[in-house]
C-alpha cells in the first residue's frame, strides 16, 4: 500500500512538472530581467540565446527596421552581430520601475569609430520582454561641453 | 513667476515628484525659463553636445528656439524613475503633422533640483517595417 502510494505520488508529481513550471511565478523584477538579457545580448553578444530566453515570441517592436515578433528580431540582429565581430557596448546605466526598463549605452560597431549613443526601452511582463522601443543618435563630431552624450 | 520652492520643500520631493513638476512647465507649456529657473540647479551638468554646462546656457539655447518655432510641441509618452534618475520618453514635433523625432531625456535629481541631463534624439524615418515606428 505504501509502495503503491509512493508510486502514485511519483506519477502525479512527474505529470505535474510541466504544468507547475508553466505556472511558476516570475521571481525576477523587470530590471533584473533586462539586466540578464543585456548581459547575454550586449556583453556576451549571444542574440539568439538572449532572445529565446528573455523575449516573448509575440513581442511588439517599435524599431522601424524590424517587424514584430521575436524571430524577426533575431533575423534582423544576427547579421549585424556577424558583420561587426568587434562590436563593443558600454552600458552606462539601467533605470527601471515595475514594468518598464531603460538601458542607456554607448555602442561602437568598429574600433576607432565614435559610435552611437542609444537608449533601449523595454516593457516586461512575467519574466519576458514583451515590447521594445529605442532611440539611437550618432556621437557628435563637436560638443559645446566637455562630456558629450555621456 | 511663482515663488521658488524653499530648500525644505525641495527636500520633501522625490526625484519623480520634481520631474512631474518640471514636465508641464517645460514639455507642455514650453516655458523653458520658468521650468529651468524653478527646477534646474544653476550648476547643472549638460551632456547634450549642443549646449554648455549650466542652467543659464540651457535657457539661452532653448528659449529662443521655443520663441522662434511657436508650433513646436513635445508629447511625453512614458516616464520611468529609479533612485535619482528619471527618464522621459517624448515625441518632438516641429510643426503640426511633422513625423518629428523620438527623444529620451534622462535627468538626475538631487535635493529637489535637476542636476544633470543626458538625451538621445532620433528623427522618425519615413518608412517602417512595423505599423508603430518609434512609439
Amino acid at each position: 500500500m505504501a509502495i503503491r502510494s509512493a508510486v502514485a505520488i511519483l506519477a502525479l508529481s512527474v505529470a505535474a512538472i510541466p504544468a507547475q513550471a508553466a505556472e511558476t511565478p516570475c521571481k525576477y523584477t523587470a530590471k533584473q530581467v533586462v539586466e540578464k538579457f543585456s548581459q547575454l545580448f550586449f556583453i556576451e553578444k549571444k542574440p539568439v540565446e538572449a532572445y529565446e530566453q528573455w523575449v516573448a515570441p509575440d513581442y511588439v517592436q517599435h524599431n522601424p527596421i524590424a517587424t514584430d515578433g521575436r524571430d524577426a528580431a533575431i533575423k534582423a540582429l544576427g547579421p549585424i552581430f556577424a558583420a561587426n565581430p568587434d562590436l563593443k557596448v558600454d552600458i552606462k546605466r539601467i533605470i527601471g520601475d515595475e514594468e518598464h526598463v531603460a538601458v542607456h549605452y554607448h555602442s561602437v560597431m568598429k574600433p576607432g569609430t565614435p559610435g552611437f549613443a542609444a537608449v533601449d526601452l523595454f516593457r516586461v511582463r512575467d519574466c519576458r520582454i514583451v515590447e521594445h522601443w529605442d532611440v539611437i543618435q550618432p556621437m557628435p563630431d563637436k560638443s559645446a561641453n566637455p562630456h558629450p552624450m555621456f | 513667476m511663482a515663488a521658488l520652492p524653499t530648500d525644505a520643500e525641495r527636500a520633501r520631493l522625490s526625484p519623480r515628484e520634481v520631474v512631474d513638476r518640471f514636465i508641464p512647465l517645460f514639455y507642455e507649456q514650453r516655458n523653458a525659463r520658468a521650468a529651468f529657473e524653478t527646477w534646474v540647479h544653476p550648476d547643472y551638468i549638460q551632456h547634450n553636445p549642443m549646449a554648455k554646462d549650466g542652467r543659464q546656457a540651457a535657457i539661452d539655447a532653448i528659449q529662443p528656439i521655443f520663441e522662434r518655432q511657436s508650433e513646436m510641441r513635445y508629447e511625453v509618452r512614458l516616464v520611468i524613475d529609479q533612485g535619482p534618475y528619471v527618464m522621459v520618453h517624448n515625441w518632438l514635433q516641429r510643426w503640426p503633422g511633422d513625423r518629428g523625432a523620438a527623444v529620451v531625456d534622462i535627468l538626475r535629481v538631487e535635493n529637489g533640483w535637476i542636476v544633470e541631463h543626458w538625451d538621445v534624439l532620433q528623427w522618425i524615418p519615413e518608412e517602417s517595417e512595423n505599423d508603430h515606428p518609434m512609439f
